[in-house]
């Protein structure tokens, strides 16, 4: 009778009844567990939900009555959220980072969801949307032409850990490719320069190379260039990330098959058409996840620049709680910055999981 | 044929690497061209140089940046202050990254003489105390064997307190705390025994713990730390010049010129004054600057005094006195040679 | 594709030489090589050209002048006044210890992490992802300033310490441990483990020999299980079954006795230990669900037990795809104790930026950290590597 009945003949409470003594109390070991994660959910949720919000202070507070208060002090974070955001980009124009962060932002969506926005036999509209949106950002950021010229040393805050992490990776990438490709050369010089390469940045802390960039670059380049303090540590990102992404690419260029190689030879495909045409598509199309992951890894990496004293997200948090104004208040500054970065990576993980089961049902 | 564009190119390159050298203008020449002054400044540190809520840079040493600004282009924002962490900042100077370090450096014979720098100043004096709480039961610094000292990151108080106690034969535990703010949760929370800085900003800590009454101030002080901001010391023109703007905000405070009142002051009969302001004389232009530089300073950031007030004294949430910073002859070491 | 006409090398007469394959790629070798020893050059000349510019010497005699700075804890008892070098190797050590014990401590809640995202129990896994999300998604260096304030200010002071164990406190001053205190026995029962390893080995290698001889494996379980608890729980009972603890206690200042672990230290290990973890338990899960549904019923059809499937069939698979990345991420743990940096640990790396503070030599302070971090990760990726490839080898 229930073989031939595939839908349950139970009403849904005791379906949900059957499924949580399944999942939750089946035996005892399991009893036990869930018994003991249920009591400490009970003893911390309670005082969580009082101190962010029941107990917390607002506006008017102070930072004496924040002190001495036993919840949250948002007020702290309502006279900070700006520098946090957007840190020592000068007040009056942060209408202008937040507007390209919008622009950024629409240009992502519109780049990872194709199809909703009926893009996705459009590739050379979407290029062009691109370059538009990048010389749209950059006008809006370094100003001239009608705006307030900005300098880049005063750009702070999201604006420039995005910065770092997307010019760094974008760059990065190109310069992948071409060790990649170096190290599976047939060239023996060509070889054992992008080994040495790769190995000698995986080898180095970032933080290490990031500390080069500062101390040492006045001194490798002639006197007189003067190089801003964001292009050092952007190029100290981008020589690191290289290094990373060229691994994930070889692993790429290993999994096709030498049969595209003889394949493209019997065309009469040179190196680089080879490459270009042949093989680079398909080696590209599998590492797209890894690829991903190292892009979130970057953008979690770029708060290392408050160890150089940039202003990036998390060094503008630092920078909010070392003012005489609000000593002693840091927690929600940490929070703040901490919720924006998770919910950053938890959209991109998501999506990287999302490609990656789309990129393996294509490849069966 | 390639090979030899090829070699043709990497000379070409090379010799325009070394073409790019010449030699550099002089320091005030380079700060008047480039229209801004290029000034190191802490990257967070409460008084001496923080962001306040709209990102503007604000304290102590930031305003010795702006004063000196002011001095050369005439205008205290006419900075470009580059916020550093201690071990990068002096460094950076050397380099020509910047003209100026102002992040209360203390100064040491190694780092006037060996290292190549010349100190300013002391725009801060300060001499090290100790606060301890009143349970403790000490009452010298004998007291504080074994205990736990909270000291600031980057400075050299730890080896100062290590060469104080080692030939007595006591130890201690240094603990390292990256900012002032920190240090000072920190020993209120118990997480060092002792705490060290100047007796006066020890005095202002006290008065916002929880309970200034059980914490004592040693009266013996140990180690005296005078700071300065730094420049390069291969361009005395330069240095002379970040010299007497320290001066000038200190002989302001003597003269009794402030913001409010400079261009009242600029009318003055007293010769000592118009010399000053330089309404008369030439003083200013010997040195490379214009004649009213003290003027342009003080209208930028006033005199000493103010800029104090501003940054630790009653106008701040730190509410310090002065101390030992007051002016010679209320009794503290602030002072300038004379204007002349 | 005038490409496609050409003629295999060195056959046609048309070819000239400097179209061979063989010529055209030393060519452009050479010019590459050429290219990066101008780019060298170019920065050397920039570089002599610069230092005597700024008044920076260049050397490494100061490594032997006494170093006029504290680095804090260490394990080497550096004090100030000895060399510069050593302050180096007490930075160095510091690195090596936060790095190894990160590595234990990591695979140990890693793997924890790993068994409870796979557990049947719904709101253990649930757990157990949110914490993987938590952690993976956040900047290391982000919970480690958090942590540092959090062991450093939150917790109490040593009078009012918090004891969740007897004799364990957790204050802002370190957590202070119960520590054994070490006796002979200790060390004779340590070294009968040591014997009892050994016996072991040989002991399976016999059976697999008499295996192989003869297809009945003998026995092994009682051998084992004598040689690798009996005999060094007989030794230690021999030796009087000594069992002391040095209890942390509270007087003066601080807690004396026991073992104290500072909150700089405390954070940068916990840090490394709570973000990796996340990482590694990943790993470790997609290496277990990654063994094929078809092995564990072959294995179980052929009726090897719960156990022996997994000891067998399991967990040799599983390894063979945990290895590689666990290695990357045992790296990154490595380097990532450079963070230590923001924290006051004093690690390599904050030893580099007060030595480079102090002796205005930034050139060659930055040169010894480069060469400690590439051994380190060369040693590290040589000793997994080797392993990987044992392994490896069991796939045939």
């Amino acid at each position: 009778m229930t073989i031939l009945a595939p839908v349950s003949p139970l009403g849904w409470p005791a379906r949900a009844g059957r499924w949580v003594w399944r999942n939750l109390f089946g035996g005892v070991a399991n009893t036990a567990v869930t018994l003991l994660i249920l009591w400490l959910l009970v003893e911390s949720v309670p005082g969580m939900v009082r101190w962010l919000v029941v107990d917390a202070l607002w506006a008017p507070a102070t930072a004496e009555q924040c002190l001495q208060g036993a919840g949250a002090c948002w007020a702290f974070l309502q006279a900070k959220y700006r520098l946090i955001l957007f840190g020592p980009y000068p007040y009056e124009e942060q209408w202008r980072p937040a507007l390209a962060m919008l622009l950024f932002f629409a240009m992502v969506a519109a780049t990872c969801f194709p199809h909703a926005f009926r893009l996705a036999a459009r590739p050379r509209r979407l290029l062009g949307g691109w370059f538009a949106t990048v010389a749209l950002i950059a006008w809006l950021l370094r100003g001239g032409a009608s705006l307030e010229p900005v300098e880049v040393r005063l750009w702070g805050g999201l604006p420039l850990t995005l910065i770092l992490s997307v010019v760094g990776a974008f760059c990065a990438f190109w310069l992948a490719i071409l060790l990649a490709l170096g190290r599976r050369s047939a060239m023996p010089v060509v070889r054992w320069l992008s080994v040495a390469y790769i190995e000698l940045i995986r080898g180095v802390p970032l933080i290490g190379l990031l500390f080069m960039a500062i101390v040492l670059f006045p001194l490798i380049v002639p006197p007189g260039v003067d190089v801003d303090k964001l292009a050092r540590a952007q190029i100290a990102f981008i020589l690191f990330f290289a290094a990373y992404m060229a691994e994930a690419i070889r692993g790429g260029l290993q999994a096709i098959p030498a049969g595209q190689y003889e394949a493209a030879a019997a065309l009469g495909l040179g190196y680089w058409r080879t490459m270009r045409l042949v093989v680079l598509p398909q080696a590209l199309r599998v590492v797209i996840p890894a690829l991903v992951n190292i892009f979130i890894g970057a953008f979690k990496d770029t708060s290392l620049v408050l160890i150089i004293a940039m202003f990036d997200l998390l060094g503008s948090a630092n920078a909010a709680k070392s003012d005489s104004t609000w000593w002693g208040l840091y927690v929600e500054a940490y929070l703040f910055v901490a919720s924006i970065y998770l919910v950053f990576c938890a959209l991109m993980s998501a999506y990287s999981q999302r490609l990656e089961r789309r990129l393996g049902a294509g490849r069966g | 044929m390639l090979k030899k564009f090829c070699m043709t190119a990497v000379v070409a390159l090379l010799a325009g690497g070394f073409a790019l050298s010449a030699q550099a203008a002089s320091t005030l020449e380079t700060v008047k061209q480039r229209g801004k002054l290029k000034c190191v400044v802490a990257e967070g540190s409460v008084a001496i140089a923080q962001l306040n809520d709209k990102g503007r840079w604000e304290g102590f040493d930031v305003d010795y940046c702006r004063a000196l600004a002011a001095a050369i282009l005439g205008s205290g924002e006419a900075v470009e202050f580059v916020p550093m962490g201690f071990a990068q900042s002096m460094p950076a100077v050397r380099a020509g990254e910047a003209e100026v370090a102002a992040r209360a450096i203390t100064w040491t014979m190694s780092r006037d003489t060996e290292l190549g720098f010349d100190f300013v100043g002391p725009t801060l004096y300060s001499g090290y105390g100790f606060m301890v709480h009143k349970r403790a039961g000490v009452t010298d610094l004998k007291g504080l064997n074994g205990a736990a000292i909270c000291v600031l990151a980057g400075t050299v108080i730890d080896s100062q307190i290590a060469d104080y106690f080692r030939p007595r034969g006591m130890t201690f535990t240094p603990v390292v705390v990256d900012n002032v703010t920190n240090m000072y949760a920190q020993y209120e929370a118990g997480r060092c025994d002792v705490v060290t800085s100047e007796p006066p900003f020890l005095a202002a800590r006290r008065s916002r713990l929880r309970a200034p009454g059980d914490h004592i101030i040693l009266s013996e002080l140990f180690y005296k730390s005078h700071m300065g901001p730094v420049v390069r010391d291969n361009d005395p023109q330069f240095s002379g010049i970040a010299r007497w703007a320290h001066y000038a905000l200190v002989t302001a405070e003597e003269m009794g010129i402030t913001q409010a009142n400079v261009d009242e002051m600029m009318k003055s009969k007293d010769p000592a004054v118009r010399r000053f302001l330089g309404v008369e004389g030439n003083l200013g232009s010997k040195m490379g600057l214009t004649d009213d530089f003290p003027a342009k300073i003080i209208k930028a950031v006033g005199n000493y005094g103010e800029v104090w007030e501003r940054n630790f004294g009653m106008a701040s949430p730190l509410k310090l006195p002065r101390g030992i910073n007051a002016l010679e002859r209320d009794g503290g070491l602030q002072w300038a040679p004379n204007w002349r | 594709m005038a490409s496609l006409s050409a003629s295999p090398p060195g056959r046609a007469p048309a070819s000239r030489w400097f179209n061979r394959r063989g010529v055209r790629r030393a060519f452009w070798q050479a010019v590459l090589a050429l290219a990066v020893l101008a780019a060298l050059a170019w920065l050397v000349g920039n570089v002599r050209q610069n230092l005597p510019r700024m008044g920076i010497q260049f050397g490494f005699d100061f490594l032997a002048q006494p170093a006029g700075f504290e680095v804090g804890e260490n394990l080497i008892g550096f004090e100030p006044g000895q060399s510069i070098f050593r302050a180096y190797l007490a930075g160095m050590v510091n690195t090596i210890h936060v790095a190894v014990l990160g590595i234990i401590l990591s695979t140990i809640l890693a793997m924890l992490l790993a068994l409870a995202r796979l557990s049947p129990n719904w709101l253990l896994s649930r757990l157990a992802w949110a914490y993987v999300e938590l952690f993976r998604n956040t900047p290391l260096l982000l919970q480690l300033l958090f942590l540092h304030i959090t062991f450093a200010q939150v917790l109490p002071a040593p009078r009012l310490a918090w004891s969740p164990l007897p004799g364990v406190f957790l204050s802002n001053r370190g957590f202070m441990l119960p520590s054994l205190v070490v006796e002979p026995a200790h060390i004779w029962a340590a070294a009968a483990f040591g014997l009892g390893l050994v016996g072991t080995w040989w002991l399976q290698r016999r059976a697999r020999r008499i295996q192989e001889a003869t297809g009945i494996r003998p026995a092994t379980g009682w051998g084992t299980a004598a040689l690798l608890a009996g005999l060094p729980v007989a030794v230690f009972v021999a030796g009087g079954a000594p069992f002391a603890l040095d209890l942390p206690v509270l007087g003066g200042f601080n807690f004396r006795g026991g073992h104290t672990m500072s909150p700089e230290f405390a954070s940068i290990l916990f840090g490394l230990v709570f973000y990796s973890a996340a990482f590694m338990a990943e790993t470790m899960r997609a290496g277990i669900l990654g063994v094929r549904r078809g092995q564990i019923d072959a294995a179980q059809s052929l009726g090897l037990g719960r156990l022996l499937t997994l000891r067998l069939v399991v967990m040799p698979q599983a390894m063979r795809i945990i290895v590689p990345p666990l290695t990357s991420q045992y790296l990154s743990l490595t380097k990532s104790s450079s963070l230590a940096v923001a924290v006051g640990y004093p690690d390599l790396m904050r030893v580099y930026t007060v030595v480079s503070a102090d002796t205005g030599r930034p050139i060659e302070c930055i040169a010894v950290v480069v060469a400690v971090y590439l051994t380190l990760s060369l040693l590290t990726a040589l000793l997994m590597n080797a392993y990987n490839r044992r392994i490896a080898l069991v796939e045939r």
